[in-house]
């Protein structure tokens, strides 16, 4: 029974996510071709007019709106987003022709893994430390302990990311000599993108945790269990908990999209070879093709995540999928 | 389980912290590291031609003459002397027993294959905007090239050391492969691109450099390393933490930091690339060809303050495009004076004769050159002190290129500020590009000096230079474009690193050396 009605509902918000990427990825489309002419950025101030024009033929730039739209659909349904301009679109147009490897969503897949480390870890970060200090803090309520965490918490979620992510370089890697600035290949070179990713989610989280905890720690059986002798850290973490996560898992999902969309700006900070920084050097080169397979699949990670913490929501409370 | 669990990521990531050594692992003789401002988007030959777009390439891949870093003169590189046979043909002579890093054999099939691929129309690298009349080539014997010029090029040795020489036998057999598999005969052999984060070569033990006696340079790292940050404090950052030998492009304040602190400097230097300010000479307002006009424009702008204060890393030229080196360069004239008075004097004289002044637009491209915004902003101001009206936008390469290339506008009275490259430190290439009837840049049009242009464009040596000069002067009298200043590169290095290189900046490692 309950796995029909999950099924029913999977089904629905597998619907509803397919038809937000497809109205997402047409958004994309309509900005890709308003952001600059390509042809003119890899020709540069000399390149003629004609020059440019035979360029943009090439590149399918000059073909009717409908008839790029279209194209660009049917690239969306065969997953294939057409090739980069990234290497100069001339030379192998005259000599044969792109070879597959310069597709551009297999070049944009293959950063994919450096993107799931750092978001992976980031998130995992904000998770073991947010929520133990949000049920710490919930559980001595108005006293300074609780006082510092709304402090930090608050300043977690306003700091600026870029800003941190600096100053996390200058300090730990400049000043300290602890760990390399940037780059990527080592467990050393996760930890600083991964602080500065994870600064809001710890934040957001540890606020969620410490309302939700607060919450159900005033509910009467709380009291009950109280006065029976048990001590709070065991209310807490058997039994509050349990029925304060469903916020806590909504705001955790809520907020590994923002790392996700926060990876576009730590990546290039730090160097790292995710999806994020190249969607950055995509935009960088008005390459239209590479950006669209990027967002593309910067889109897909969102609302995979949306479709789990969907899941989850339902999966802790009946009212959600029966509604 | 989860207790398991939890021990096995701990230890994990203990491990992986351990395992990463330090963070700084380099030294002198060792790896070379460079962090760029941004990343290569191929690695062909042709990308050599601007430093700034292949940052090092020129390690692997070499050309056929070489400039002197001090002299700005021509020099011997794979072909040992050239002469020019016929006024539009010259024959290179190539140094002998040079292999490139595939094996195969440097000689006159491989040059020619290699120049017909980089200058040809076929590929339309964006190197043939250096290019004169077309360039082709062929084989002359084994150790012989020809290389023909559609028109006689004096320059052509000049223009010749722009584009590099790749394997002839990587180009039949993979041409895809020329894009991101640099093969040269250069001091490093390439050895690994991997996008997103690195390039690297190794130290060629066959160089024909180790022997031969007019090398350029010494082999002293064994590796090398290109990595790129966009940001420039992280770039810095990585040279003051001993990550990197050489950042990119610190800014003026970062520069001053950097030869405060102990330990690291910075090395500044004036490059081959120049702020100007060009304006639409005909057009929609007739107005802009009278001198009298434009020298009210050109000197009711403060340009030497505008280039202390706002331009950063500048050094000034005097009144025209290109520094003493250049052929051409005029020193008996200096950079125009602001004279605020003077300017609105010959406005208010023009608008009491009833002549109607024109609204003068102005714009510069997003993110061509640091603060240029806050430039175009400051020459408003002051334009609009001497009672020019006008206006200033900062503007995408989409809305600035098509407006740029437009030769003059026909809608307004047009100006913009950009920078512009002249690696020939040539005026005759300058002249093409802003003073000709056919420049694509240009909005100046006089076919008699195109004339004398071209009749210069024949000439060589002092012959050459004496007449670019009574052009360059002439120019300048007819405010033809206000030059701002020689974009200057600074560059972030540990003390005692020590660098060797002309104003075209380029990375060349056997140039450096640790102490």
């Amino acid at each position: 029974m309950i796995a029909n009605v999950l099924g029913g509902y999977f089904m629905r918000r597998l619907i509803g996510s397919a038809v937000m990427l497809f109205i997402v990825m047409s958004a994309v489309f309509v900005a890709d071709r308003n952001i600059g002419d390509p042809a003119r950025m890899i020709l540069g101030d000399t390149g003629t007019e004609a020059d440019v024009l035979e360029l943009r033929l090439r590149m399918g730039l000059e073909d009717p709106w409908h008839v790029q739209y279209g194209r660009f659909v049917a690239g969306l349904v065969t997953f294939d987003l057409g090739e980069t301009f990234r290497y100069g679109i001339s030379k192998p147009l005259a000599h044969g022709g792109i070879p597959e490897s310069r597709a551009t969503l297999p070049i944009a897949a293959e950063r994919l893994p450096a993107t799931f480390l750092l978001t992976g870890v980031a998130i995992a970060l904000s998770v073991l430390v947010a929520l133990p200090l949000g049920i710490w803090a919930a559980v001595r309520p108005r006293t300074i302990g609780d006082r510092l965490v709304n402090v930090l918490s608050l300043a977690g979620v306003s700091i600026v990311e870029y800003w941190f992510a600096l100053i996390l370089i200058l300090l730990f890697a400049v000043q300290l000599d602890w760990l390399p600035t940037s780059g990527y290949g080592t467990a050393a070179h996760v930890i600083l993108p991964a602080l500065a990713l994870s600064l809001r989610p710890i934040g957001r989280i540890t606020q969620i945790a410490r309302s939700s905890m607060l919450d159900e720690l005033a509910k009467p059986y709380v009291t009950a269990a109280r006065g029976r002798g048990i001590p709070i850290s065991k209310i807490a973490s058997v039994h509050a908990l349990k029925n304060a996560a469903i916020p806590v898992v909504t705001t955790i999902g809520e907020e590994t999209i923002n790392v996700i969309t926060g990876v576009i700006i730590i990546e290039t900070v730090f160097g790292w070879p995710g999806i994020g920084a190249l969607t950055v050097d995509a935009l960088k080169i008005r390459d239209v093709p590479l950006i669209e397979a990027t967002i593309f699949l910067l889109v897909l990670m969102v609302l995979s995540i949306n479709l789990v913490v969907d899941l989850l929501y339902a999966l802790l409370n009946p009212r959600v999928r029966l509604g | 389980m989860s207790r398991h669990f939890i021990h096995g990521a701990v230890g994990g990531a203990v491990f992986g912290l351990l395992a990463a050594g330090p963070a700084h692992a380099m030294g002198g003789g060792g790896e070379l590291v460079i962090v760029a401002n941004q990343e290569p988007q191929s690695m062909q030959a042709q990308v050599t031609y601007k430093e700034i777009n292949g940052v090092g390439l020129r390690n692997v891949i070499e050309n056929l003459t070489r400039i002197d870093p001090d002299t700005n003169e021509i020099l011997p590189m794979l072909a040992t002397s050239w002469e020019q046979v016929e006024p539009t043909r010259w024959h290179f002579t190539l140094r002998e027993g040079v292999k490139f890093h595939d094996g195969s054999p440097l000689d006159g099939e491989a040059v020619a294959v290699s120049i017909n691929w980089l200058w040809g129309d076929e590929n339309n690298y964006s190197v043939r905007e250096m290019m004169g009349p077309q360039i082709s080539a062929e084989p002359v014997d084994a150790s012989t090239v020809a290389v023909i010029t559609a028109a006689a090029d004096p320059l052509l040795p000049r223009r010749i050391y722009l584009g590099g020489v790749t394997s002839a036998k990587q180009i039949l057999e993979n041409p895809a492969g020329h894009d991101v598999h640099p093969i040269g005969t250069g001091p490093y052999v390439f050895e690994e691109w991997k996008q997103g984060q690195y390039w690297t070569a190794t130290a060629n033990p066959d160089w024909w450099g180790n022997t031969a006696e007019d090398t350029y340079g010494e082999i002293h790292f064994d590796r090398l390393r290109v990595v790129w940050r966009p940001e420039p404090i992280v770039r810095s950052a990585m040279v003051e933490s001993g990550e990197a030998h050489i950042a990119l492009f610190l800014t003026k304040e970062e520069c001053g930091r950097f030869d405060a602190t102990d330990g690291i400097k910075c090395i500044v230097k004036g490059s081959d690339t120049f702020l100007q300010f060009r304006l639409d000479y005909h057009g929609a307002q007739p107005l802009l060809a009278d001198v009298n006009f434009r020298k009210a424009i050109f000197t009711g702008i403060d340009w030497e303050g505008i280039r202390q204060n706002l331009m950063g890393l500048g050094e000034p030229l005097a009144g025209q495009m290109l520094p003493s080196v250049a052929t051409g360069f005029d020193d008996t004239i200096s950079q125009y004076p602001y004279d605020p008075a003077g300017a609105k004097a010959i406005v208010d004289e023009m608008k009491a004769s009833g002549t109607e002044i024109p609204s003068v637009h102005i714009s510069t491209r997003l993110g061509s050159t640091p603060r240029n915004g806050e430039m175009v902003e400051a020459m408003g101001a002051m334009l609009t002190f001497v009672g020019i009206p006008n206006t200033v936008a900062v503007e995408e390469p989409g809305i600035f290129n098509p407006r740029a290339t437009t030769k003059p506008d026909p809608a307004r009275a047009y100006g913009w500020l950009h920078v512009q490259a002249n690696p020939m430190m040539d005026y005759v290439a300058t002249f093409g590009a802003h003073y000709s009837c056919g420049g694509i840049v240009s909005v100046f049009c006089d076919p008699d000096f195109d004339a004398r242009v071209a009749q210069a464009a024949s000439l060589v040596g002092p012959e050459r230079h004496e007449a670019l000069k009574a052009l360059v002067n002439e120019g300048h009298n007819r405010y033809v474009v206000a030059p701002v200043g020689l974009l200057q590169r600074a560059y972030g290095v540990p003390e005692g690193f020590d660098w060797k290189f002309g104003i075209d900046h380029r990375m060349v490692a056997v140039n450096m050396r640790m102490n």
